[in-house]
């Protein structure tokens, strides 16, 4: 059997899901997550998305924040909940160590959502903000260029974290895992890695003429 | 409104099927009476070929239990998934906008890395 994919997502992310709604915008990198996540597969893998109650009691104070009702922000919390539960491998936020925050990140809820992926034996964290994910030592590459309405241009890129014992985690950013997850490509750390470290696909030189 | 009752129906079980009846209405604090009917309500309302598909797999006296179990959670997942896509309709409708300087839902990809 397929090992499931169990994946972390930013509060972010869902916010993102959320806003996308609101706005009435379609295709979005949140909305592919969810589509893949309501599908069961990412990236060619039976799709297990991992929270702990620390994550979920975040996701519901950022939503009040927001002006979303408390009823409203806490039927949403739920839904996660349940759909965590009903993923392949039935995993409960209960089970879930996030009590101690990884002290590699300066931040402290950083370090509680790291500590929180690396007890849940995560394989990807999916996040925007991902200067935040870069504790001394980790592997990075540079991944997609974006540009923004401004005209502003962002690099993405994404990490390799890893643990004295040996436990690693891919950290990307929401907009390179949705077209990880529609390519399919399975982002374990080694295919990362021979993915990243090629050189740049980009054409040198004129192209050939027919 | 009271559901009118059809008179009493009667039917033998097998052991290991009347052992567990006894055991879901012991956990749940329900009658055995009631356990039956509330399975014989969910199955009647079945489409054909979804019974079907249940009663093959009850048959399967080797794989037939783990293959409840993973249709049980495909629809305890897709059930999961209606509602938090219900819900954040919900929240979609009381959520304040806030401007993101730096939105990425409205970037554009210039240039991705591929092997």
């Amino acid at each position: 059997m397929t090992i499931p994919l169990r994946v972390v997502l930013d509060v972010n992310v869902f916010v993102r899901l959320v806003k996308a709604k609101r706005e009435r915008r379609t295709g979005t990198a949140a909305q592919r997550i969810f589509s893949a996540l309501e599908a069961g597969r990412m990236c060619g893998r039976p799709a297990q998305i991992v929270a702990s109650h620390r994550m979920i009691d975040t996701l519901s104070d950022v939503f009040r924040r927001l002006s979303v009702p408390t009823e409203q922000a806490e039927e949403f919390s739920n839904a996660v909940i349940d759909a965590m539960k009903a993923g392949p491998e039935e995993l409960d936020p209960h089970l879930m160590l996030g009590g101690t925050p990884d002290l590699t990140l300066r931040d402290a809820e950083d370090g509680g959502v790291l500590a929180s992926a690396f007890g849940a034996r995560a394989h990807v964290l999916a996040r925007d903000n991902l200067a935040d994910f870069m504790p001394t030592g980790c592997e990075t590459w540079e991944t997609t260029k974006i540009r923004f309405p401004d005209g502003f241009e962002r690099t993405l890129t994404c990490h390799i974290l890893s643990r004295p014992d040996g436990l690693e985690i891919v950290v990307a950013h929401p907009i390179d895992f949705a077209t990880w997850i529609g390519e399919p490509f399975d982002p374990t750390p080694n295919n990362v890695r021979g993915r990243f470290s090629q050189p740049p696909n980009v054409p040198t030189g004129s192209p050939k003429k027919p | 409104m009271v559901e009118l009752r059809e008179k009493a129906f009667s039917t033998s079980l097998t052991t290991d099927v009347g052992m567990r009846v006894k055991m879901i209405a012991q956990r749940e604090n329900r009658s055995f009476a009631n356990v039956i009917e509330s399975a014989v309500k969910v199955f009647t309302l079945l489409p054909k070929n979804v019974r079907d598909i249940l009663v093959a797999a009850a048959a399967d006296a080797d794989n037939g239990r783990q293959r409840l179990k993973e249709l049980s959670r495909s629809v305890t997942h897709q059930d999961a998934m209606r509602r938090l896509d219900e819900a954040a309709d919900a929240a979609a409708m009381h959520m304040r906008s806030e401007p993101y300087p730096e939105d990425y839902d409205d970037a554009v990809v210039l240039e991705r890395r591929r092997p």
